[in-house]
């Protein structure tokens, strides 16, 4: 695994309200310190209303923050252009039904990156939309479908084929397994762990499962209120959690009881 | 042990364009014991909750059920329909739905909303509706009862609405609750006070749950026994200990694998995954349903059905191989 640092925050914040309208003002993201390196999956977890979707949106440039900085490969993201950042960096989402614009075609959809950052020929862009299909494991049948032909989990490997076309080092993935059933949820999970290997890829994987997280995650994060209340390797936070935060979430976490029941008297 | 529910051979059809019909509920059998947890689980589209809305009389419109008997609270209906089970809906068998902010009247307050259950069913008294609702609302752990009745909806947190479905549920003092992943949209703090709540008032109240979920870690923690419905048809029945712990059917293993389990799968290491998608419940094939996507299926299985099968008396499953030594190879 690299150790070179990706990305990093420096006291970031993010404060809603606060004008002479609206007194109180609340904070998403409360001066957060984070770095991801290289190849990395750094995970977030925490409950709804805890800023983890905020803080994604903040990574990924889709907010300003209220104060703090965002350093990718070290340079401040007020340095960087758009296109810069985006080729470094792209989103999974978690909904494959609202994050896909269902009047475009599959192409359409996964060359858009292309379209906009790389200025390739027409035969060069269909080439490397092809191939990104076949990765994600879908065949080239697909390209011209429109996304509501798809099922859940074929809509997220149409996100993630999105996502990789550009050949980032970090992909932020939002809850991105929440609206898929279990059996596809693996293959997702799946598909993520084999690309990151293929392609030393980091990611921030932020879930309020704390079983994916755990199964996927190198560090972990806990946020509470926009907050990080814990963060450390995924053995320090799941097998010896010291914040009480931590250990009540995990406390209230069920997971399967599975291996042959004792044979009763 | 006496029964809530004793169903054999429920259907429902549903007719599509062009002379073709849609199958979500294929010959399901439903016991249900007073007092017990019966955990329904299965992927989307698997039928769960189109077998669960049967129950109630609200299916689609188009839609039609069948059943060679079907006795639900101890009465014995001859029809399945909206109008045969509108007696008994909302008070003998009330329902938890997922999502508290769809489920809840956004224009109603919350006290209208509880005593409506209440006047509909039990007695027209104001009165006497609001004391019952003020008191469920301290039952199910709301502070502040009495202020609570005059909010709305969207002025409440996930998951007191979802208490306030649960008290709603239990305004006519029911024999059968059907949540249908009543827990699915909370946090998970919030999903353990819900479910806990629930065994309190099973425990109080002698309450039957049908229990609709995909969370094989909320099936432990709250199931007595667990059904496990594929493709319209229930594919293993048994106690939660044994269809947790020792499957006989290889979609419930298959299905079991695909799950990250702390302590039990390596971190980062691949999951077990099943090849294929639900079939689509339109002309369904008159073998093993699950066949096509079977890592054990052999040529039995893409000729007949398999039929029920009894592992001991109270497991039962749906495969021609599911006995041991007999078994499909298990993914390890």
């Amino acid at each position: 695994m690299g150790t070179r640092m990706l990305l990093q925050t420096q006291d970031l914040s993010l404060t809603y309200g606060g004008t002479a309208s609206q007194k109180k003002s609340t904070a998403a993201v409360a001066s957060v310190n984070l770095d991801l390196r290289s190849g990395e999956v750094l995970g977030i977890v925490g409950e709804s209303g805890c800023g983890k979707s905020s803080l994604a949106k903040l990574l990924l440039g889709l907010l300003a923050p209220s104060s703090g900085k965002i350093l990718l490969n070290g340079r401040n993201y007020d340095e960087l252009a758009r296109g810069e950042r985006a080729r470094r960096m792209q989103p999974v989402f978690q909904d494959p039904y609202s994050s896909l614009n269902p009047r475009k075609t599959i192409s359409q959809i996964v060359g858009l990156p292309l379209d906009v950052h790389a200025g390739l020929t027409k035969r060069e862009r269909d080439i490397q939309v092809a191939e990104i299909l076949t990765l994600v494991g879908l065949s080239s049948g697909y390209l011209q479908r429109l996304p509501s032909e798809l099922s859940g989990g074929q809509r997220q490997r149409i996100s993630i084929a999105r996502a990789l076309i550009l050949k980032p080092q970090i992909v932020i993935c939002d809850e991105p397994t929440s609206a898929l059933d279990v059996s596809v949820q693996a293959q997702i999970l799946n598909l993520l762990i084999s690309l990151r290997k293929e392609f030393g890829l980091a990611y921030i994987f932020i879930s309020h499962n704390l079983a994916i997280v755990e199964h996927i995650a190198d560090r972990v994060a806990v946020m509470r209120s926009g907050h990080i209340v814990e963060s450390g390797s995924v053995s320090d936070i799941f097998d010896r959690p010291s914040h009480p935060y931590t250990q009540s979430l995990l406390h209230a976490a069920l997971s399967p009881k599975l291996g042959r029941p004792e044979p009763s008297a | 042990m006496s029964k809530v529910a004793s169903i054999r051979n429920l259907q429902v059809r549903i007719p599509l364009q062009d002379r073709q019909t849609l199958a979500p509920v294929r010959g399901i059998d439903l016991d249900i014991d007073v007092g017990s947890t019966t955990c329904l689980v299965g992927e989307s589209g698997s039928g769960k909750s189109m077998a669960s809305m049967a129950l109630l009389g609200l299916l689609p419109r188009t839609a039609t059920a069948t059943a060679d008997s079907f006795n639900l609270v101890g009465r014995s209906f001859q029809s399945i329909d909206e109008k045969a089970l509108a007696s008994v809906r909302g008070k003998d068998i009330a329902m938890i739905f997922q999502e508290p902010m769809t489920s809840l009247n956004p224009v109603y307050t919350i006290g209208s909303q509880l005593e409506e259950v209440y006047l509909r069913h039990l007695d027209r008294d104001r009165r006497r509706a609001r004391v019952r609702a003020l008191e469920l609302l301290e039952r199910v752990g709301i502070g502040n009862a009495h202020a609570r009745l005059s909010q709305y909806p969207h002025e409440l947190s996930g998951g007191l609405r979802q208490r306030v479905m649960i008290a709603m549920a239990l305004m006519c003092d029911p024999k059968l609750i059907i949540a249908d992943e009543p827990t699915t949209a909370l946090d998970v703090t919030t999903q353990l006070q819900v479910l806990e709540l629930l065994r309190e008032i099973q425990r109080d109240y002698g309450t039957s749950l049908l229990f609709i979920t995909h969370d094989f870690g909320v099936v432990s923690h709250i199931a007595d026994d667990v059904l496990v419905m594929y493709a319209g048809q229930i594919v293993e029945s048994g106690p939660v200990a044994t269809v947790l712990g020792d499957p006989a059917h290889p979609y419930t293993r298959a299905l079991l694998d695909c799950v990250p389990i702390p302590h039990l799968r390596p971190r980062g290491s691949l999951l077990g995954s099943i090849p294929g998608v639900v079939p689509s419940l339109i002309g369904m094939p008159e073998h093993c349903s699950f066949s096509s996507r079977c890592s054990g299926a052999r040529s039995l299985c893409v000729k007949h059905e398999a039929p029920q099968q009894y592992l001991d008396p109270s497991h039962w499953s749906r495969c021609h191989f599911q006995f041991p030594g007999n078994q499909a190879p298990l993914r390890t």
